[in-house]
């Protein structure tokens, strides 16, 4: 109990100091248009220090709420758990991948790592944008936002292999152009699934293997996991891991300063648990028949 | 008129040239699959071989039921579906035969030899998959126009497919 009235407590500083900038916004908008004088100055400077102030306290409230209650829920879902709240998986790591689009703006916090019935995995949330410069006026597109996750796999292979589902291509989930890659090459796969071929796009540096790891029962069991998830998916998989990144604009275990740490917060912090379990269960990764 | 002849030419050669290497790459995958099958079932037969050993120390007086396996034969396609064929049953009954014997069953060098085993039939599976994918995707350029041109003037003949029963379709299931 006191453990929440401190959270609250550092919940209501963010709220005052939101509330405090888009006072200091108004006010600095409402004196530009009505003095256009160097007088304004102090008022921008005062929204600036507003703005520092309401993004320190709530990181500090968001941060505190992801160690108190979701580091609390995590452990009682798996073993070995280590979070932080303020790391990520580098640009390099998931550049290495080459399963995203890289942009210029790259941002990764929320590094997770456990084992779930013994198979560790990793996850983090990532956002990717690209920004263009065009004159005086710039533009920015998100690349990919959402979850990526790393798993230990239960099948050893030593090639490459995305797979990349085929809907909203438009919307970003087209093959990252390859520059100097130090990835062997792949060829463009279709297996004897004619469903599994029109719903997936398959790439892979050695046939035997993806037909190896692309069993009929895996495939069913990826166009299953699709369905039940929504936004985009694309699989890799790279020495002897199972990588998953899923578009689905979602910042994950992420609480709101609009509101108190209630039912519906734990409730979203689980189904973000849960995602990660989910894979494990439907793909049966905790299956070891084979290593 | 003649940039025109000569463009219909250049796109004539140009798709030629696609089909052609199209139908070489899946010959070369057919053929690397088949010898993946290849390697798969010497590796199944030593790995039968070393469990049928083992269950000998403990099957002490069914020597006469002990199974023999069949060596893997490379020297046509129904040869290998045959000794897979063979393979398979003898795999059945040997598993079988274990069954009785719960000591046997928590024998780690049995349980090691089952999961190389399990490893195999997945191994073996997809190259079988491999190749009959190979095959119908070469069989259906030959039948299809315009590549069945292309494909009469390289002198290619349909492939058959690798055969294999319902039980060898669905995997021999290995349960520890």
């Amino acid at each position: 109990m006191e453990q929440y009235s401190y959270l609250e407590q550092l919940r209501k500083k963010a709220l005052l100091s939101f509330v405090g900038m888009i006072i200091m916004v108004i006010i600095s908008i409402l004196s530009f248009f009505s003095y256009r004088s160097l007088a304004v100055i102090p008022f921008f400077i005062a929204t600036g220090i507003m703005l520092f102030v309401y993004s320190k306290f709530a990181n500090d409230y968001k941060t505190q709420v992801k160690y108190q209650i979701v580091k609390s829920m995590l452990d009682k879902e798996f073993d070995n758990i280590e979070f932080n709240a303020k790391e990520g998986f580098s640009r390099e790591f998931i550049k290495d991948t080459e399963l995203l689009s890289m942009g210029n703006i790259y941002a990764s916090n929320d590094l997770l790592s456990g084992d779930y019935h013994d198979v560790k995995f990793r996850q983090a949330d990532v956002h990717i944008q690209q920004r263009t410069q065009n004159g005086k006026s710039s533009s920015t597109v998100t690349l990919f936002k959402g979850r990526y996750m790393v798993y230990t796999f239960n099948k050893h292979f030593t090639g490459y292999m995305q797979i990349r589902s085929n809907e909203n291509r438009l919307f970003g989930n087209s093959r990252p152009l390859r520059f100097f890659s130090d990835r062997p090459e792949t060829n463009k796969l279709k297996l004897e699934n004619e469903v599994f071929n029109q719903r997936f796009n398959i790439y892979a540096s050695n046939e035997h293997e993806a037909f190896y790891i692309l069993t009929p029962h895996f495939m069913e069991k990826i166009m299953e996991l699709d369905d039940s998830l929504e936004g985009n998916l694309v699989l890799g998989f790279i020495d002897n891991q199972l990588h998953l990144a899923l578009y689905n604009n979602k910042d994950a275990f992420e609480p709101s300063i609009f509101r108190a740490i209630d039912d519906d917060y734990r409730q979203a912090v689980q189904n973000d648990i849960n995602l990660i379990k989910m894979v494990i269960d439907e793909l049966t990764l905790d299956v070891s028949l084979y290593k | 008129m003649i940039f025109v002849i000569l463009g219909i030419l250049l796109m004539f050669l140009g798709s030629s040239i696609t089909m052609y290497n199209r139908f070489k790459s899946l010959d070369l995958q057919a053929e690397a699959a088949l010898s993946n099958i290849d390697v798969a079932l010497s590796k199944r037969y030593d790995t039968l071989s070393n469990m049928v050993e083992v269950v000998k120390g403990y099957a002490k007086h069914e020597k006469d039921v002990l199974v023999s396996i069949t060596k893997a034969r490379k020297d046509s396609l129904e040869g290998m579906s045959d000794a897979d064929e063979r393979q398979s049953s003898e795999m059945r009954q040997l598993l079988a035969l274990a069954e009785a014997y719960p000591d046997l069953k928590a024998d780690t060098n049995f349980l090691h030899l089952q999961k190389v085993i399990a490893d195999v039939e997945e191994h073996l599976q997809a190259a079988r998959r491999l190749y009959n994918q190979s095959v119908k995707e070469f069989n259906t350029g030959l039948q299809t126009f315009p590549s069945n041109i292309i494909g009469s003037m390289m002198n290619l003949v349909a492939k058959p497919f690798y055969k294999a029963d319902q039980q060898q379709k669905e995997n021999v299931q290995i349960s520890m």
